[in-house]
């Protein structure tokens, strides 16, 4: 557009912007505005050339998360819900297209057909697709049909995989493993006939019964570990072991699995469209990573599994798959037996076993864990006559827990000040050192103070320890060896930490030198050791003097 | 300073300065969202994401020793973000930080432009968020509703209850302000 007349001169929009332009004359102006697209641009780029509106417009609307993990801006929880609301729409839609794509029933009691079957009624939905009840009346008999679901059928690798998967499951003969009879591949929305189970998968019974005892874990375990060693002789990963996909006939007779390989074909559409395929609480550590997987992997999965028959919860939980899928990559599961200390020992270890991170520290393979497992099942059915098993032990050796250290470096820090308060301050009594009234001041207990010990480190055990040290002198020899050796072991966790611990001070963060720390551990406890041999013999007066002077010789 | 000797770091003296504490309050407010946005875009789960901040601002703080107001040339924010940038990449490099695969999370192909472009994620938001309290709610939203979230211009102006005009000049304002805080701000890797 051409200037006109009434075009506004640069320092009449500068004043627009800063506010200092008359009312009246403002009406003016905006008016103006509104008919002259030459002076608009003007003012735009008076407050702020091209690439700053862009960026505006790119830097704010985009998904920001300040560090409270708070949303930065309304925008993100709006496209949360939004596509929160699409998930279930999508589901609502797999279903209803799914009765859409049906043929009109031959019978008035069924939903409808699909090819020679008659659908009875809707089992249920898996991550890839629905499952229904259907009657073969060529054969006559009960069966369950799996559709691929509508909105993978159309993502040209997951369906290809689909019927791939299909296939070679179809192949796995084994009385643990749902028979494949069919795969119809050529179908708009392929899918796949196999045995109708009568009863209910493990999950619903574990949701309506509670956990279940040992002998019965051990039977249902050993039946899934033949199975699958019977898929992975073939080369096949079943990749989504889980409550859901094992199958209990006629109540606790028999375990069967299901859904073999098929996650993969979900794993193939969910990185085409975005969509995470079911829920991470059985999945392996190489899985999590993305890592290449063998039929270890699924031993992993089933270790999940048993944990969760054993104490009905995952041994993995969390708000959301990231952090579920966090907790499989690096943190150690509660022990099996302090959430239910009716499993057995056996039991508790060989779940143990199954979900170590390292696929090599496992069982090697579903036939050894299977063998292993008839063993144990022979044994509990006749403990008198029959050897317990013993669950092979782990190749290497065991390193501590990631947090173990940080536990004992803070037990020691605490037990060596207030150990030693007691000692320096005045004569020993067992009051003097449980009040510690000299610890507070010191600067390590305050640093080591903001990190919380984990809690399953006995803290308050080695605090009675140091009382009981005091009146039970002769241990004492032996308790700094023990201490010695926590405090190189809390050391060397410290030394081989991935991250290291801070503290927060009022600037901001600050780093926690534990080296420093660690050295003045040492040369306390080496203090403390002569003082409290030294008081072993001479009596309680030898004061802080000589205590003093030994720390100094260290 | 003298009331607690044991309590203080080495920190206080090198913020002695009152102008830069100043910037290291504004430093850790602006950058803690950086580094963890950096982190979670590199596919870090968000608890993993927090320890790299917390460890990113660690190395920083015991970095703040080698800032020298009169060797260096320019600001003392420019030096922090140019210092938060390095030890951010170089954490990651060292750590071999293995991010979960998410087909959701982008891949990262050069971290210091990702890391530029959460810089500057951060200041325009830390602008705006200092810009939308010095408004009128119907400037801001003018701005924001026409500008970010590109709504209809005509639309917005009859729900405000403001002229086309109006809408204009207050959008207007609103980007020369945002613009006015981050130019000034100092805050600046790219320099490095």
């Amino acid at each position: 557009m051409l200037k006109t007349p009434h075009c506004l001169e640069s320092a009449t929009l500068q004043s627009m912007l800063d506010q200092t332009l008359p009312a009246n004359q403002l009406l003016t102006c905006e008016h103006h505005l509104e008919s002259c697209e030459s002076c608009r641009q003007s003012l735009e780029s008076l407050a702020g050339e091209a690439c700053w509106w862009e960026d505006a417009a790119e830097m704010l609307s985009s998904d920001f998360v300040n560090v409270a993990g708070e949303l930065g801006t309304k925008i993100k929880s709006q496209s949360v819900a939004k596509s929160r609301d699409a998930d279930e729409d999508a589901k609502t839609l797999a279903l209803k297209q799914v009765r859409e794509l049906l043929a009109t029933p031959r019978h008035p009691e069924m939903l409808g057909r699909i090819g020679e079957y008659d659908i009875e009624s809707f089992i249920g939905q898996g991550g890839f697709g629905v499952v229904l009840r259907a009657f073969d009346r060529e054969l006559n008999r009960p069966v369950a049909i799996k559709i691929l679901a509508p909105h993978l059928a159309t993502v040209g690798a997951a369906r290809r995989r689909f019927i791939r998967e299909a296939q070679a499951a179809a192949a796995v003969v084994h009385p643990n493993v749902v028979p494949i009879h069919a795969v119809h591949a050529d179908a708009d929305h392929p899918f796949l006939v196999m045995t109708y189970v009568p009863g209910c998968s493990l999950q619903e019974f574990v949701r309506q019964q509670g956990p279940l005892e040992t002998k019965v874990i051990v039977r249902i375990a050993q039946q899934v570990a033949s199975g699958l060693a019977a898929a992975h002789r073939q080369g096949l990963v079943h990749r989504d072991i889980k409550p859901g996909n094992i199958l209990l006939e006629n109540g606790l007779n028999r375990a069967l699995i299901t859904d073999f390989g098929l996650a993969r074909a979900a794993d193939d559409a969910a990185s085409q469209t975005g969509w995470l395929a079911g829920t991470p609480h059985y999945m392996s550590p190489e899985q999590a990573a993305c890592g290449e997987l063998d039929g270890r992997s699924d031993l992993f999965s089933l270790g999940c599994v048993l944990y969760f028959v054993a104490t009905g919860r995952e041994p993995f939980r969390g708000s959301q798959p990231l952090a579920i899928m966090n907790q499989i990559a690096n943190q150690k599961p509660l022990p099996v037996r302090s959430v239910n200390s009716d499993i057995s020992q056996v039991l508790a270890q060989v779940i143990e076993r199954l979900l170590e991170k390292k696929p090599s520290d496992r069982f090697q393979s579903a036939a050894e864990l299977s063998d292993f497992l008839e063993q144990y099942v022979a044994y509990l059915h006749q403990p008198e006559t029959r050897i317990k098993p013993q669950v092979p032990r782990k190749r290497g050796t065991t390193l501590m827990a990631s947090t173990a250290w940080l536990g004992s470096a803070i037990a020691l820090l605490i037990a060596a000040v207030v150990y030693g308060s007691g000692v320096w301050s005045t004569p020993t009594t067992r009051r003097d050192i449980g009040v510690a009234p000299a610890a507070v001041a010191r600067p390590p207990i305050e640093a080591a103070a903001n990190i919380e010990p984990p809690t399953t480190f006995p803290l308050a055990a080695v605090q009675q320890a140091l009382l009981d040290w005091v009146e039970e002198e002769r241990q004492l020899e032996q308790e700094f060896v023990r201490l010695r050796q926590d405090l190189i072991a809390a050391e060397d966790g410290w030394q081989n930490a991935p991250r290291h611990p801070f503290f927060v001070s009022e600037f901001g963060y600050a780093p926690l030198n534990l080296t420093a720390m660690f050295q003045e551990i040492r040369t306390e406890i080496d203090a403390l050791e002569k003082a409290a041999f030294r008081e072993s013999q001479v009596p309680a007066t030898n004061g802080p003097e000589s205590t003093t002077n030994d720390g100094n010789m260290k | 300073m003298s009331t607690d000797p044991e309590t203080r770091t080495s920190l206080l003296v090198q913020l002695a300065d009152g102008e830069n504490q100043q910037a290291w309050f504004e430093f850790v407010e602006l950058y803690q969202p950086v580094i963890f946005n950096y982190a979670r875009r590199r596919g870090l789960q968000e608890a993993d994401a927090h320890d790299v901040v917390q460890v990113v601002m660690a190395r920083v703080a015991t970095k703040l020793k080698t800032w020298d107001a009169d060797q260096q040339r320019g600001s003392f924010r420019g030096w922090l973000a140019i210092a938060v940038k390095n030890l951010a990449i170089d954490y990651f490099r060292s750590q071999k930080l293995r991010p979960i695969h998410l087909p959701e999370l982008p891949d990262v192909i050069a971290p210091a432009a990702a890391f530029d472009w959460e810089q500057r994620r951060s200041l325009f938001h830390w602008a705006a968020a200092r810009v939308q309290q010095e408004f009128q709610s119907s400037t801001w939203q003018a701005f924001w509703r026409t500008a970010v979230l590109d709504q209809h211009l005509a639309q917005v102006a009859r729900e405000l209850n403001m002229t086309r005009g109006a809408i204009y000049v207050a959008r207007s304002r609103v980007l020369a302000r945002i613009r006015q805080l981050i130019s000034q701000s100092e805050f600046d890797s790219t320099q490095g």
